[in-house]
C-alpha cells in the first residue's frame, strides 16, 4: 500500500497539476530512451502472470535442493493443497491494497492538495524526521566524516607530515645546503688563501712525520697506567 | 628468430637512447623533437611486445638472456634477461612512454629538445633497471633514472621546481650511495656482481651473517625511499606537484617495488623474512595515512601523490606478506596502477594546462562542458578504486586475500578500510571537479574536449583496464612463471620453492606467509633452515 502511495504521489507531482517550474520546457524523450522503456513496460505487465510456484525450484542449482525446499512456501502451504483459487485470492487482495494506496495518493495530491502541508504542520516532529531521512546522514557526518577529516587535516597533515616528517626533510636539505655553502667558501679562487691552506697542510704532514708517535703514545700510556696504579 | 631473441633486449634498451641522440642532433623546429620522441617510444613499445609474444611459459628462469663480459677486472658483465616478474613491467614502461609523449605534446612549449632527449634517456634507465642481472649494471641504470628526472623537475617545475628537484634528488640519492657500498661489499666477498651467483653465495651461508644483515637493510632502505614506503615519502607530494605530467606518471612505484621483489627478497630471503613484519606494519600505516591525507588535500596533484602512497603501500603489503598470491597480486597491481595512473595523469595534465590551476575547489560542473574528459576520468577513477570487472579489483583482491590468509586477518581488515577510503577520496574528487554547480572556471573558457591524439591513447587504456579486470589470466599466467614453482619440477624437491628464490632459505621462505603472525611457525622455519644448511 505504501509503495502504491509513494509511486502515485511521485506520478501526480511529476505529471499532473500545474507546472511548478515554468522556466524549464519539458520534452518527450528520444527513441533511444523510449525503446528500452517500452520493452521494460511490456515486461513489467507480464511479470505478474508468473505462476506462484514457478520459481520455487529456480535457485536450487545454487542453494541446493534442500535449502530451497526448506525455505520455500511448501512448509507453509503443502504442495498438495495448492490450488488456483489461493493464488487468485491473494492476487485480488494485493491489487485491492494497492488500489487503496492509489486512492490515498489521489486524495492527497489531486483532490485536496493542501492536505499534505496541513499534516506536516500538525505533526512537525514526525515530518522533520522523515524529511531529513531519519538524520542518518547527519549522524554519520558528525560521528565519522567530520572527525576523520579533522584528524587527517590537523594531526596527520599539519603535525605529522608537515611538522615531523617535513621538518626532518628540511633538516636534511638544510645540512646539504649549509655544507655546500661552507665548501663553496673553500673554493674562493683566491691564490693567497690556497697558498695558506697548502702551507697548513704541509705543516700537518710534517708534524705527522717528525713527531715520534710511538714514543709519545707509549709515554701517554705509561702516565695513564701510572695513574691507574695509584 | 633466434637472432632476434638474442638481441631483442639490447635493442629495447638502446632504442630510446638512440632516439635521444637523434633529438639532440635535429633542429628544434615545428615539433620535430615531439615526433621523433613519439616514433621512438612507439617503436620501443612495439619491440617490448615481442617479449610476451615469444615468452616460453613452460620454462621458469630468465629468458632472452644476453651475457657478455664487459670489463674483466672488476668482473662486470653486460647481463640482461627477463622472467615472469619483470616481463610485463618492461612492457608497461614501453606502453607508458608514448602516453608520456602525448601528455607533454602541447604542455612542453620551450626547450623541447632538452625535454624529449632527457625523457628518452629516462626510458632507457628504467628499462635497464628491469632488465639488468648484473648488480653494477643495475646500479648504473638505477642512478641514471634519477638524473633526468631531477633536471626536468628543476627546469619545468610549475611553481618552485628547483626546490622540489633538490628534495627529490636528496631523498633518492642519499640512500643510493650506501646501496653502492653494499654492492661493492658483496663483490669484495664473492668476486661477482652476477645476480644468480650472489644468490647462491648468500644462500650458502658462507658470508658473515651480521654484515649480511646490514647489507640487506641497505638494499631495503634504498628501495623503500624510491617506492616510497611510509615514513620516507617526503619527496612524493612535492615531486608530483612540480614534475611534468609525463614524468610524474612514471616516477613512483615500479622501480622500487620491483627491486624489493628481485633484489631484496630475491637476494636476501632470510633477512627479508625478519624485517617483513615491520614492513607489513608500515605498509598498512601507509595505506591509511595516504588515504586520510588524500581526503584533505586541496590540490589535485598532492591528492594524487597521497593516493599513490596509499596504493603503493598496498602493493608493499602484498610483497612483504610473503605469500605467492600476494606476490602475483603485487606485480599485477603494479601493472594496473601504471595504466590507471597514466590515464588519470594525462587527464589532469590537460585540465591543468587549460585552466592553469590545480586547486580542486575552483573547479566544478565541468562534466557538461567536457563530457569525454569527465567520462574517461570517472572510468579511470573506478578502475583505481577497484570496481569489480576493472583491473584494480583483481590486484587489490589478490593482495588482500594473500594478506588475509597468509599474514593476519587484522592487518587485512585494516588495509581494506584504506581501500574504502580510496573510493571516498576519488569519488569526492570526481564530484568536485566535474559535477555540482558550474564554476567560474568552467565558464571562463570555451569548451574544448579531448582531441583525436588523446582519444587514441585513452580508448586503448580504458579497454585495457576492462580487459585486465575481465581476463587477468592473460597476464597472471606469465607472472606466475616468475613466482610459482614450475608445475612439474625438474629436480626432485620435497618443498616447492618460489622460483625467484633459489637460495637456501627458500624452503623457509615458502612457509613464510604464516610466520609473520605465529611464533611456532617461525621456530619451524628456523629448523627447516638449519636442516637445509
Amino acid at each position: 500500500m505504501l509503495t502504491a502511495f509513494y509511486m502515485f504521489r511521485l506520478w501526480y507531482l511529476a505529471f499532473m497539476g500545474t507546472s511548478r517550474s515554468p522556466e524549464v520546457h519539458p520534452h518527450e524523450s528520444p527513441w533511444s530512451m523510449r525503446g528500452p522503456l517500452l520493452i521494460l513496460a511490456a515486461l513489467s505487465i507480464c511479470g505478474g502472470w508468473i505462476w506462484l510456484y514457478g520459481f520455487s525450484e529456480f535457485l536450487a542449482p545454487v542453494l541446493g535442493a534442500r535449502a530451497t525446499e526448506a525455505s520455500s512456501w511448501r512448509l507453509l502451504i503443502p504442495y498438495t493443497q495448492y490450488s488456483l483459487s489461493l493464488e487468485t485470492v491473494l492476487s485480488i487482495v494485493a491489487v485491492l491494497v494497492a488500489l487503496e494506496g492509489w486512492l490515498i495518493a489521489d486524495k492527497f495530491y489531486r483532490r485536496k492538495p493542501a492536505r499534505p502541508a496541513q499534516w506536516a504542520t500538525a505533526m512537525p516532529t514526525g515530518y522533520k524526521l522523515l524529511a531529513n531521512k531519519y538524520f542518518v546522514d547527519e549522524f554519520y557526518g558528525a560521528t565519522v566524516v567530520k572527525p576523520l577529516l579533522g584528524f587527517s587535516k590537523v594531526f596527520l597533515e599539519w603535525v605529522v607530515d608537515v611538522g615531523i616528517l617535513g621538518g626532518a626533510a628540511w633538516l636534511l636539505g638544510g645540512i646539504a645546503t649549509f655544507a655546500g655553502a661552507l665548501l663553496q667558501r673553500w673554493q674562493s679562487g683566491n691564490l693567497r688563501s690556497y697558498a695558506a691552506w697548502l702551507a697548513a697542510g704541509a705543516a700537518a704532514v710534517l708534524l705527522f712525520l717528525l713527531v715520534p708517535w710511538t714514543t709519545v703514545l707509549a709515554y701517554l700510556a705509561a702516565i695513564h697506567l701510572g695513574v691507574a696504579g695509584h | 628468430m633466434n637472432e632476434i631473441n638474442n638481441s631483442i633486449l639490447t635493442l629495447i634498451l638502446l632504442l630510446p637512447l638512440a632516439g635521444a641522440l637523434l633529438v639532440l642532433l635535429v633542429p628544434d623546429r615545428a615539433k620535430l623533437p615531439n615526433w621523433i620522441a613519439l616514433f621512438t617510444t612507439l617503436a620501443t613499445f612495439g619491440l617490448t611486445l615481442h617479449l610476451p609474444a615469444h615468452f616460453d611459459k613452460t620454462q621458469t628462469g630468465f629468458h632472452f638472456v644476453v651475457n657478455l663480459q664487459w670489463i674483466e677486472k672488476p668482473a662486470i658483465f653486460y647481463h640482461l634477461g627477463v622472467d615472469g616478474l619483470s616481463l610485463w613491467l618492461v612492457v608497461l614502461v614501453g606502453l607508458l612512454a608514448p602516453i608520456g609523449v602525448v601528455a607533454s605534446w602541447n604542455i612542453i612549449r620551450e626547450r623541447r629538445k632538452v625535454f624529449f632527449a632527457l625523457f628518452l634517456v629516462q626510458q632507457t634507465a628504467m628499462l635497464g633497471v628491469f632488465l639488468s642481472l648484473d648488480l653494477i649494471l643495475y646500479y648504473g641504470f638505477w642512478e641514471l633514472s634519477l638524473v633526468p628526472m631531477a633536471i626536468l623537475i628543476a627546469m619545468y617545475g610549475r611553481k618552485d621546481g628547483p626546490r622540489a628537484a633538490l628534495k627529490f634528488f636528496l631523498f633518492t640519492f642519499i640512500p643510493s650511495a650506501p646501496l653502492l657500498v653494499a654492492i661493492l661489499w658483496l663483490y669484495a666477498k664473492t668476486g661477482s656482481f652476477d645476480f644468480a651467483t650472489l644468490q647462491l653465495w648468500i644462500a650458502s651461508g658462507a658470508l658473515p651473517a651480521g654484515a649480511l644483515w646490514w647489507v640487506a637493510l641497505t638494499f631495503l632502505f634504498a628501495f623503500s625511499v624510491k617506492v616510497p614506503v611510509f615514513p620516507l615519502h617526503g619527496w612524493l607530494a612535492d615531486t608530483f606537484s612540480e614534475a611534468p605530467v609525463a614524468l610524474a606518471m612514471v616516477v613512483a612505484g615500479k622501480l622500487g617495488l620491483y627491486s624489493m621483489l628481485r633484489f631484496h627478497i630475491g637476494l636476501f630471503p632470510a633477512q627479508a623474512r625478519i624485517v617483513a613484519p615491520v614492513l607489513v606494519g608500515l605498509a598498512v600505516v601507509g595505506i591509511l595515512y595516504g588515504a586520510c591525507l588524500a581526503l584533505v588535500q586541496r590540490d589535485f596533484w598532492r591528492l594524487m601523490a597521497f593516493a599513490a602512497l596509499s596504493h603503493l603501500s598496498l602493493i608493499t603489503l602484498g610483497i612483504y606478506g610473503l605469500s605467492l598470491t600476494g606476490w602475483e597480486g603485487a606485480v599485477y597491481q603494479i601493472l594496473n596502477h601504471g595504466v590507471v595512473d597514466g590515464a588519470l595523469f594525462l587527464l589532469l595534465g590537460l585540465l591543468y594546462d587549460r585552466y592553469r590551476t590545480s586547486e580542486i575547489n575552483t573547479y566544478g560542473g565541468l562534466a557538461a562542458k567536457l563530457p569525454r574528459t569527465a567520462t574517461f576520468f570517472v572510468f579511470a577513477s573506478l578502475a583505481m578504486i577497484g570496481l569489480p570487472m576493472l583491473g584494480g579489483f583483481v590486484g587489490e583482491f589478490m593482495i588482500l586475500l594473500g594478506t588475509f590468509t597468509g599474514v593476519s586477518k587484522g592487518w587485512a581488515i585494516v588495509a581494506t578500510l584504506g581501500v574504502i577510503l580510496g573510493a571516498a577520496y576519488m569519488l569526492w574528487l570526481v564530484q568536485r571537479l566535474f559535477f555540482g554547480p558550474e564554476s567560474k572556471l568552467a565558464t571562463s573558457k570555451p569548451p574544448d574536449d579531448l582531441h583525436v591524439g588523446q582519444l587514441a591513447i585513452l580508448w586503448p587504456l580504458a579497454a585495457l583496464m576492462l580487459v585486465m579486470g575481465l581476463a587477468p589470466m592473460l597476464w597472471l599466467s606469465t607472472i606466475q612463471t616468475g613466482v610459482h614453482p614450475p608445475p612439474r619440477p625438474r629436480q626432485a624437491v620435497t618443498t616447492q620453492y618460489p622460483v625467484f628464490l633459489q637460495g637456501g632459505c627458500a624452503a623457509a621462505m615458502y612457509e613464510a606467509p604464516q610466520l609473520v603472525a605465529t611464533p611456532e611457525l617461525a621456530a619451524k622455519c628456523e629448523s627447516m633452515e638449519e636442516g637445509q644448511r
